[in-house]
């Protein structure tokens, strides 16, 4: 392996817009990381590529009502409604931390108007620490009776572009798995000027608690993640690898480096880890690790070539 | 850098049908820097299925034979795969994690232990622990029936007044431990009651103690999956000033002050 052979880039691709360097492909997925603080205890932030930060939303938002979480045949459903300080509390009080380290900061926002999202934008463009805003549209629309953003192209679209006009970080967009074309989705975003994308968010799911004769989760529904949603996240990279030029960020059940690798030849540029941090909190360093132990096994000099390899 | 340990299962014992105690050798790190009222987040397949770890409160800690012990009973898959487990396993281990009892210090002091079914399980070390100090202790254990009552002779064991109630009266009182707690806190000073247990038990634990101006910590139960503060999974209410507010039963918990916590309503 070479010096830098873990070194991947998302070339900002508008005109005066920021590139986002990483050091290695792998970054710790948003929501399942915190802000970095309880993980900081059981691994060195600094061997991580990325920190996509839990989803930040203009005002601190308290969250779901209880039961949030349930485990299912491997993986967890959770609804637990984008609880986060808010903005300003997350600069104030989080970014303070997250400076101490060399990682990159990807911040995860969740708007539910598009005015939401341009001003978030345009606020955490401000602080120079942040590299790049990573765009959820798996939110409702207030102003189209809670459509759910992601689910329209034309919104996903509208959504991009109006982030792109408000900022220079690169724009990564994270596509839900809940649609009928991922590929077309992914178009729309790379026409609104998204530097990459990352897939997949998490499946919508439910699970009943027969005993009490009621669902488990007290929103009813909530979003699949783990290991049982891997074989779908991996066909939809591919198919977003067929459909947009921009780098992508796999994720969805990875728990080792061989998942990582999978994903890197269905198209990824780079992985993102999340369920498995609940599981391992070293779980992002093993993933780096294994992706490192395959590299010198098949004598690869950099990641770079394996990206999509398997499409042939 | 904090890490996963690793223990290996010296033996089980069936407290009864379904019960068990799992002891485990594992690290000195571990269990010297354990607090009565913490809990462990188990690993119990190197498989991957159950793909969560489970927490369990710690139950007893044995430094001269390096052991930690923990108390079950067989709810779902988790569970039910401990119970086959042979000594000689391998399990991961994450802890000790959250916060615990708070241990008084001035001597002349009266804790009352309460503990329904299997939240008896971190009273005995936090009844260890206070004996230690020289607390007076008193525990009060509640169960459904003689065949699922346990820890009578450890608590005694250990020098500390036990009460036992039983829902049918197979054995000790009939009726519930907070009805002995309700007439204790009458009748002697307790200046502190820690409890754990069913939930409309700790309810009116709290109550109770709230009544008589005596404080009180509940050791609460929430579904959890990271076990370390970063899912925010297992939330629970808890009263502030300005109304309530959500913190998180893998951290600032699973203990809280009795007077802050909101219950549930069924």
């Amino acid at each position: 392996m070479k010096t830098n052979g873990l070194r991947v880039t998302i070339p900002g691709k508008s005109r005066g817009c920021k590139n986002l360097v990483l050091d290695n492909p792998v970054i710790a997925a948003s929501g399942t990381f915190g802000f970095g603080r309880e993980y900081a205890e059981y691994i060195d932030l600094n061997q991580l590529g990325a920190i996509a930060v839990k989803g930040l939303t203009p005002a601190a938002r308290e969250g779901n009502p209880t039961p949030r979480i349930v485990e299912t045949e491997m993986g967890i459903i959770n609804s637990i409604g984008l609880q986060n300080p808010g903005i300003e509390k997350f600069i104030e009080e989080e970014m303070p931390f997250l400076t101490q380290y060399n990682t990159k900061v990807i911040a995860n926002i969740s708007g539910n108007s598009v005015e939401e999202f341009v001003w978030m934008s345009q606020r955490l463009s401000m602080e120079k620490n942040i590299d790049a805003l990573e765009v959820n549209v798996s939110c409702p629309n207030i102003h189209r009776g809670g459509e759910v953003f992601a689910t329209n192209p034309e919104m996903v679209e509208l959504i991009t572009s109006a982030v792109r006009k408000a900022t220079d970080l690169p724009i990564i967009v994270k596509l839900s798995p809940n649609v009928t074309d991922i590929g077309s989705v992914a178009k729309r975003a790379e026409a609104g000027g998204a530097d990459a994308v990352s897939l997949i968010n998490t499946v919508l799911a439910m699970a009943i608690d027969i005993r009490q004769q009621r669902p488990v989760l007290k929103q009813v529904f909530g979003g699949l993640s783990g290991p049982a949603i891997k074989p779908i996240a991996l066909r939809q990279v591919w198919q977003v690898y067929q459909s947009v030029t921009i780098p992508i960020i796999g994720m969805g059940g990875i728990m080792d480096g061989n998942d990582a690798i999978e994903f890197i030849l269905a198209g990824a540029t780079a992985v993102s880890v999340g369920t498995g941090n609940f599981v391992n909190p070293t779980a992002c360093v093993d993933v780096l690790e294994g992706i490192k132990d395959y590299m010198k096994d098949h004598h690869l000099d950099h990641i770079n070539q394996l990206v999509g390899k398997a499409h042939r | 850098m904090k890490k996963e340990f690793i223990g290996e299962i010296l033996y089980q014992e069936m407290m009864y049908d379904g019960c068990y105690r799992m002891v485990i050798k594992t690290d000195e790190d571990l269990l010297k820097a354990s607090q009565p009222g913490q809990f462990v987040h188990l690993k119990i397949n190197q498989t991957g299925s159950p793909l969560l770890r489970r927490p369990f409160s710690i139950h007893r800690i044995d430094l001269e034979q390096k052991t930690i012990s923990l108390l079950y009973a067989v709810v779902g898959k988790g569970t039910r795969i401990m119970a086959m487990d042979l000594p000689g396993k391998k399990v991961g281990i994450i802890g000790p994690l959250g916060t615990g009892f708070p241990l008084p210090d001035p001597k002349p002091y009266h804790v009352a232990l309460i503990g329904g079914g299997l939240g008896a399980a971190p009273l005995l070390f936090t009844a260890e622990r206070l004996v230690e100090k020289e607390i007076k202790t008193t525990v009060i254990l509640g169960y459904a029936d003689k065949q699922r009552s346990m820890l009578e002779g450890d608590f005694k064991r250990l020098g500390v007044r036990t009460y036992i109630s039983t829902e049918d009266g197979s054995i000790g009182n009939r009726g519930y431990p907070t009805e002995v707690l309700q007439e204790m806190i009458l009748s002697e000073k307790i200046d502190a009651v820690f409890t754990c247990g069913p939930e409309i038990m700790m309810h009116k634990v709290a109550v109770i103690c709230g009544d008589a101006g005596v404080k009180a910590w509940v050791s609460l139960e929430e579904k959890m999956a990271c076990g370390v503060g970063a899912c925010l999974g297992c939330v629970v209410r808890i009263r502030d000033e300005g109304g309530s507010h959500y913190e998180k039963a893998c951290k600032e918990g699973p203990v809280f002050k009795a007077s802050e916590v909101i219950f549930h309503e069924n």
